[in-house]
Parts: C-alpha cells; sequence; structure tokens
C-alpha cells in the first residue's frame, strides 16, 4: 500500500469531515474563546476554503478533491450531510456556500480584510450517534470508491468530544479502514477535542500511551496507522511523531484540533500534480 | 543559426494550462525560460512578463540594480494584465500573494570570439554540448532537483501592493563561457532538464527527434521516464 497516486481531474481525492454535534459541545474548547461545536465548525469552514485555495488557478478552481462533511447528534440518534447529501467535487462548493463573511488576516504585517465563505453553522443539541454518523460516511466512501478505483485513497477526519452513545463505533471504523483503492486503505483520523486541554497525547504508537478510559481507547482503535510517506509532515509539528503512531490527538486543545485538521489534509495536497 | 522551441503542458490538462513560458528574441540573441510555480495563482501569466521582460530589453542582470528594473518591467506587465476588482473571492484572495516561477535568461555576446552570458534563479537549467561532452548550469547533477526550487516573486497582488514596496530579493547564479559553432544550446524547465542530465546527447536526440510530438513526451511521462509535469525547452542549433 503505496499512498503515492498521483491527485489530478481524472482521479481526484476524498476528504469527508465527521463533525459531534452533541450536547457537550456548547462547552468552551480548551485554548479557544469559544465553545467546541464553534471552534471545530470554524476550523473545517476554514480548511474547505484551504482546499478550494490550492485547488483555484487564474481560470477557476480544479476538481483535485471530492470533500463532503457529516454532522452527527444535531437530533437525537441521527447524522445527515451538512453541506451536500453526498460528497460533491471542490468546484461546486462555491453553489452551497451559506454566507460570506469578512475577516481580517495579517500578510506581512499588514492587516487585509478579506471575504470568507461560511458553509455550515456550528450546532451543539442531543446525543452521540458516532455509529450512524460513521455509517453514513461508509456509504459515501464506498460509493466514491466504486467510482474512483485508482485514486488516492479517502481520508476521514472525525472531531468529537467524547464516546459515541449508540453503539460501538470501532466495527464500523474497521469495515471503513478496509475500504480501498488499488493505492491504499482509506484513512481515519480521530481529534478528540476537550474543555481540560491537559495530558493531551498526540499520534500515539500505543495504546498504553493514552489514558485508560473507554472512549480514549476506542478512538485509538478506530485511527489509521500513519503512512510512512506522510509521517515526515506530521513530524513538521509533532516531533515525537514516529513509524506506528496513530492519527489521532487525544484531549485536544484549539490548536491541537487546527494542526490536526492541517497535517490530515496537507498530506495529501502534496499528492496534487 | 536554428532556434526550436517547444511547450507541452502535463497530461490531464489542457495546452493553455501550461504554466512554463519561454520567449526569445534572435536579432538580440537573447532568450529566457520560466516554470510558473503550480502553488501560485496566474503564474503562467508572471512566467511569461518575465520571460519577454528579459529578452525585450539589454539587461545585464549581473548587476543588481538591472536584474530589479527587469523584474520591476514584468511585474508591471503583470499587474495591469490581471482584472483585479472582477476576480471572484477565492482567486482574489490567493492572488493577494502573487506569483512565482523560476527564471533561466541566456544571451549570446559576440566579440572576439562567440560566448554567452546565463543567469539563473531556480531549477530550469542550460545545457551546452560540445563535440564529447557538455555543460549544465546552474544544477549540475540530477540529484540537485529538490522540491522547493529557488523562484522568482512577482511582488503583492492587490490590494497589498498599494500597502507594501515591491522588494525582491537578488538571487541570481550567473554563468559566463566560450561557445563553438558546433555547440548546441538547450535550455529547458526542469522535468526536462533532469532527463537531459540523466542522459546526455542521447536524450538530446530524442528530444529532437520527436519535437513536436506531444505523444512522445506523455508516453515517456506515464512510464515514468520523466516526471508528470509542463515540459518545454528553446533548442539552439549554431551549425
Amino acid at each position: 500500500m503505496a499512498y503515492e497516486a498521483e491527485i489530478s481531474r481524472r482521479r481526484p481525492g476524498l476528504f469527508i469531515f465527521l463533525v459531534d454535534q452533541s450536547r457537550s459541545m456548547s462547552r468552551k474548547i480548551s485554548g479557544g474563546a469559544h465553545s467546541k461545536a464553534q471552534e471545530a465548525a470554524d476550523a473545517i469552514n476554514k480548511q474547505l476554503n484551504e482546499i478550494i485555495s490550492r485547488c483555484t488557478k487564474s481560470d477557476g478552481v480544479r476538481p483535485y478533491f471530492e470533500v463532503g462533511v457529516i454532522g452527527y447528534g444535531y437530533k437525537s440518534g441521527d447524522a445527515t450531510g451538512l453541506i451536500s447529501d453526498q460528497p460533491i467535487p471542490i468546484n461546486e462548493l462555491e453553489s452551497h456556500i451559506l454566507r460570506m463573511e469578512k475577516k481580517t488576516e495579517s500578510i506581512d504585517g499588514e492587516e487585509i480584510e478579506i471575504e470568507f465563505p461560511v458553509w455550515f453553522d456550528p450546532v451543539a443539541a442531543f446525543d452521540t450517534p458516532m455509529v450512524k454518523g460513521l455509517t453514513l460516511a461508509k456509504q459515501w466512501i464506498e460509493d466514491w470508491v466504486q467510482r474512483n478505483p485508482e485514486s488516492f485513497p479517502p481520508v476521514l477526519i472525525n472531531i468529537s468530544d467524547g464516546g459515541a452513545t449508540d453503539g460501538d463505533p470501532t466495527t464500523i471504523a474497521e469495515s471503513i479502514m478496509n475500504i480501498e483503492t488499488t493505492d491504499g486503505k482509506t484513512l481515519i483520523w480521530n481529534c478528540h477535542i476537550s474543555e481540560k486541554g491537559e495530558n493531551s497525547v498526540s499520534f500515539p504508537q500505543d495504546e498504553s500511551q493514552i489514558p485508560e478510559e473507554k472512549h480514549s481507547k476506542e478512538m485509538f482503535e478506530m485511527s489509521s496507522v500513519i503512512p510512512d510517506s506522510m509521517l515526515a509532515i506530521a513530524k513538521e509539528e509533532y516531533a515525537n511523531v514516529d513509524t506506528g503512531a496513530r492519527a489521532y490527538v487525544y484531549n485536544a486543545n484549539l490548536e491541537d484540533l487546527i494542526r490536526l485538521l492541517d497535517i490530515g489534509t496537507r498530506v495529501v495536497y502534496n499528492k496534487v500534480k | 543559426m536554428a532556434v526550436k522551441t517547444f511547450n507541452f503542458s502535463k497530461a490531464g490538462n489542457r495546452q493553455q494550462e501550461s504554466e512554463d513560458s519561454f520567449a526569445f528574441d534572435q536579432s538580440k540573441e537573447r532568450y529566457a525560460i520560466c516554470d510558473g510555480a503550480s502553488d501560485s495563482i496566474f503564474s503562467g501569466l508572471w512566467a511569461s512578463c518575465l520571460a519577454n521582460s528579459f529578452v525585450s530589453d539589454s539587461f545585464n542582470l549581473d548587476n543588481e540594480e538591472d536584474y530589479f528594473l527587469m523584474l520591476t518591467d514584468a511585474r508591471r506587465k503583470w499587474f495591469s494584465s490581471i482584472n483585479w476588482a472582477g476576480l471572484p473571492w477565492n482567486v482574489k484572495n490567493k492572488s493577494i500573494r502573487g506569483s512565482y516561477c523560476t527564471f533561466l535568461g541566456f544571451s549570446i555576446v559576440r566579440d572576439d570570439g562567440t560566448y554567452c552570458d546565463a543567469w539563473a534563479v531556480g531549477d530550469s537549467c542550460l545545457f551546452i554540448f560540445n563535440q564529447d561532452d557538455f555543460l549544465s548550469f546552474p544544477l549540475k547533477s540530477p540529484d540537485d532537483f529538490g522540491v522547493h526550487p529557488d523562484l522568482v516573486w512577482s511582488g503583492y497582488g492587490h490590494p497589498m501592493n498599494e500597502r507594501k514596496e515591491y522588494k525582491p530579493d537578488y538571487r541570481v547564479k550567473r554563468l559566463s563561457t566560450e561557445i563553438n559553432d558546433d555547440s548546441k544550446i538547450v535550455i529547458a524547465t526542469d522535468a526536462l532538464s533532469k532527463y537531459i542530465m540523466e542522459g546526455g546527447e542521447e536524450s538530446l536526440n530524442k528530444i529532437v527527434a520527436n519535437i513536436d510530438s506531444r505523444e512522445f513526451f506523455d508516453s515517456m511521462r506515464s512510464n515514468g521516464t520523466i516526471k508528470n509535469d509542463d515540459l518545454s525547452a528553446i533548442i539552439i542549433s549554431f551549425s
């Protein structure tokens, strides 16, 4: 399994973001000024914007990726696509923009006002039907792999602050990780965000590195081993990442969340030719 | 003297999407090739403006001031070619940071012999083939081709251009050498340069024999002989 396929219009990549919308996501994230739901939504909206930027040329956006966002817990026991009801090519995201917002960005010491799109708003409502969310993601991934059997494998990034309330997510996660293209198996990245921000564990190699707690072990098990070809990028942000590390951050603060999303997407951008 | 050129976009892209650009003026004996960086936007346009600025004047890039004048001229062309007010949000956001490309300029000087001057930023290369060997500049070995070559920056796009003065770095590599009447000169962007460096005259002969054949280059890209990249070159024969 190489994880070396070139990403092109003919062989696009796939990103799926899963976001927990449970009630506890309304609490403030460690290291941030807003709720976990708000920060997770901001981080994903920002990543979508970054993916578009990477694919933007003077003549428009090239469809090097398909993307989808799934929320789980917006109502009890349910999961749904937040932007579309299936993954869509990145150049079609434009027509799904909820609104444009003006933000200030610092470039070379100058504050510049820039317009950013927002595709979905934060929700912190009910329980944590992660199994339901993963089941929907599996359908999307199976369908996509059937259409793109030789592409770089799908990357699924799951952001949650707790354990599933609808059963054991490891079984469905394992079956997703076994969906493969000719270039490798689907990769699952997990970010367990926390309001405490204590004892965070980034990219553990071994279960013994994370606390003895049911949900933390579950999320470790359902995180892919980072392929060797991607380790260098993870090492740029976390020096301790080594062969065999899982794509998982436990007790992540806001900075960890942003870094995980950045690493998880950047390892794939590099395959665009 | 005969000049042959080609520019084939990478496999899977349309020809107009090539971000390589070259320009030459045989009467001035000035030639330039630039490779627009795919990470930036409007980089093909920037590559074209820069190559054209080099050949349209007599800048001596040994001189930092001349280099700055050339870049200022190219930047003016680049900036005025873009309809900044009409850009969609995503193009506008990306274009603020400007464009990047490699640069290789080559000039023939006739005095009591025939000489050439070459100036380079990045990994586009010059090759001078003589009877038994060849010289390459600025890179010497296929291992020298990395992921992040030096690049020439266009300066910021709108609205940063109004706030920051354009101050490019001077990181120009230089070569000056004698050339013979039977020399063959090639200037090429990186993927093709690496192929020439690996195979020497044999690679050059294959390129010359297939100069009009996109299929030939596509097959080399699909079998991995050359990486899938835009391919362009100027080939100059004196005989």
